[in-house]
């Protein structure tokens, strides 16, 4: 079986293992009257500072202190240190004493007289060196970490983006409405000219779409309002659009592309696969602080078919990562043979 | 010349007109119907027995696919789409007729005159009522392949549980029918059935060898062995005879 070390006890080991070697070059240095006694001082003092210092790490972990800032960090760390320096001291007086026998020729008093100042000042400056050796990698790792969240972040917001992009200029849907404006041209030249200048605003958006992590809901709905027109001109009668937009929701900040992508669902897989067609009703309302936004359709979600698709996935995962546990996605089946698609999330307003 | 009988089937009224306005070009061509989706579509082949169908393929609960499949014999089909290229590739193998939407009048022009041609060759042919004639096409999808095989291409039927296996230039497909059905439905000058199992087109025959008591095997073009059962032996030397 492979034994693997991890990165603290390495440190720990290491850390320990150094501060060792110095006392042990000392005691040559000093030519300690026995090697045994000195052996076994040096071992002890190692258990024990390592017993210690793992003892203020078990501590700390379970504490959380370090996840604290700097500052709320600050007193419990000094704290921390002075009390480690002065156990570090007690044990090291005690094995220093009965450890060396042969050269403590005074009472066990006398000694700590003669070697408590000298021990504590050791103490204080190893154990500042291991709480803020331990704390600073701690600093470390959470910037990682912030760093890793940020890049994930960026990265669901491009995946967002292209998989809009894919959306919008998906095949499908553009050269069907190509199709229907080529007819129009010939049959209804007005309705065509309004066609065409939908078509370019969706393209535009979707083009120059913004690098901004959030935009105003009347943004959105204007979107889906150009798409839905687009969509309502090839469906005709099969689509029949409702749209219920509490005024106040209006200047509120959602996720890019958050209610588009519940829009096109609910065509693409909801009415589309009606040969009657069917309903679609858009909702955005406030309720205590929270801000819904509702798409429902006439249509059955087949068994995890459609309700997991890659955009549903990364829809999830952006609402997850601008708001944590704040913000719910739901999508379900309704008794009355429709889809009703649900976000919910904190009402914030730019 | 003959005029053609067309019907369009697409769920969106104007694709449907975008096709008639194309088709304004080509007075030959009749649009004796319109569909919107699968189930109109087959209802109206059957009433009206088109010569050709412009059939889009994505449809709402049924596909173009699915309406193809539905069908005994397929009338002559040009699917319209808006697919892209990669999309179609699947059965594009199958040298079928198709249209990206929105639709090029040189691309209308070079399809319509080929099936135009295929069309005039077959009406100029005396009628064959009820059975699929040899000129005739079965499409087949299996699985993700989609077929679209010259019946008389087939070489060989192979009854496979509620199955047919259809055998023809080297490869070979499913088709949900009973042997029975297609012994009915297929040209019986052609096609015989040698046992219980299988169908052979007797144009495929290379060599046919006499087995003890009476009955035969037969070598096919494609190095095939069949063994014609006893009883339809003599129905075999009969029809040989003839």
């Amino acid at each position: 079986m492979k034994f693997k070390l991890s990165p603290y006890w390495i440190c720990q080991l290491s850390g320990w293992g150094l501060a060792t070697a110095y006392w042990v070059y000392w005691m040559i240095y000093n030519q300690h009257p026995s090697l045994l006694e000195g052996a076994l001082i040096t071992i002890l003092t190692l258990v024990s500072s390592i017993g210690l210092t793992h003892s203020y790490y078990v501590l700390a972990k379970r504490k959380g202190w370090h996840l604290l800032s700097i500052r709320a960090l600050f007193p419990i760390a000094i704290i921390a240190i002075v009390v480690l320096a002065l156990l570090f001291t007690v044990i090291n007086i005690i094995i220093n004493y009965w450890g060396s026998n042969s050269c403590y020729q005074c009472s066990f008093w006398d000694a700590v007289a003669e070697a408590r100042l000298r021990i504590f000042i050791t103490g204080v400056r190893l154990m500042a060196i291991w709480v803020l050796a331990f704390h600073l990698y701690h600093y470390a790792q959470r910037g990682a970490k912030a760093e890793t969240e940020k890049a994930i972040l960026e990265n669901k917001a491009y995946e967002a983006q292209m998989e809009k992009l894919k959306a919008q200029l998906n095949p499908h849907f553009l050269f069907n409405a190509l199709n229907s404006v080529k007819a129009m041209i010939a049959l209804d030249p007005a309705k065509a000219r309004r066609a065409v200048v939908l078509l370019s605003d969706i393209l535009r958006s979707s083009l120059h779409a913004s690098k901004r992590s959030f935009i105003l809901l009347e943004e959105e709905l204007q979107q889906v309002k150009d798409y839905v027109e687009i969509e309502k001109m090839r469906f005709e009668e099969r689509l029949v659009i409702e749209l219920v937009i509490a005024p106040e929701s209006l200047p509120a900040k959602v996720l890019p592309w958050c209610l588009q992508l519940l829009v096109e669902n609910a065509i693409k897989h909801g009415i589309n696969q009606r040969k009657v067609g069917g309903r679609l009703r858009i909702e955005a309302y406030c309720v205590a602080k929270e801000l819904y936004l509702q798409v429902t359709n006439d249509g059955q979600l087949k068994k995890e078919e459609d309700s997991q698709g890659l955009g549903l996935q990364n829809l999830k995962e952006r609402l997850a990562l601008h708001y944590g546990k704040t913000a719910h996605f739901e999508i379900k089946n309704l008794a009355t043979e429709q889809v009703k698609a649900t976000i919910k999330m904190p009402l914030e307003y730019a | 010349m003959h005029s053609i009988n067309c019907i369009l089937i697409d769920d969106e009224r104007l694709a449907r007109e975008e096709l008639r306005l194309l088709l304004q070009d080509f007075p030959d061509f009749i649009i004796v119907g319109e569909a919107a989706n699968a189930d109109e579509g087959i209802d109206l082949i059957t009433r009206l027995a088109p010569d050709l169908i412009f059939l889009d393929i994505q449809m709402p609960e049924k596909s173009g696919f699915d309406l193809l499949e539905a069908l005994d014999h397929a009338p002559q089909v040009i699917f319209t789409t808006a697919f892209d290229q990669y999309a179609i590739r699947a059965f594009e193998v199958n040298a079928l007729d198709y249209m990206l939407k929105p639709i090029r009048k040189e691309r209308m022009t070079k399809t319509l005159t080929k099936v135009r041609a295929e069309i005039q060759q077959q009406k100029a042919k005396p009628p064959t009522v009820a059975v699929v004639s040899k000129d005739r096409q079965v499409f087949i999808k299996d699985g993700d392949q989609c077929h679209f095989v010259k019946v008389s291409t087939i070489s060989f039927i192979q009854s496979v549980g509620n199955y047919a296996k259809l055998h023809f230039e080297g490869q070979s497909a499913l088709l949900h029918r009973s042997l029975n059905l297609l012994e009915q439905k297929f040209d019986p000058t052609i096609f015989f059935r040698v046992n219980r199992q299988e169908i052979i087109n007797l144009l495929f025959i290379e060599k046919i060898v006499p087995l003890f008591k009476g009955s035969l095997r037969i070598h096919l073009k494609d190095g095939r062995q069949v063994e014609v059962s006893e009883r339809r032996s003599a129905k075999f030397k009969e029809r040989m005879s003839i």
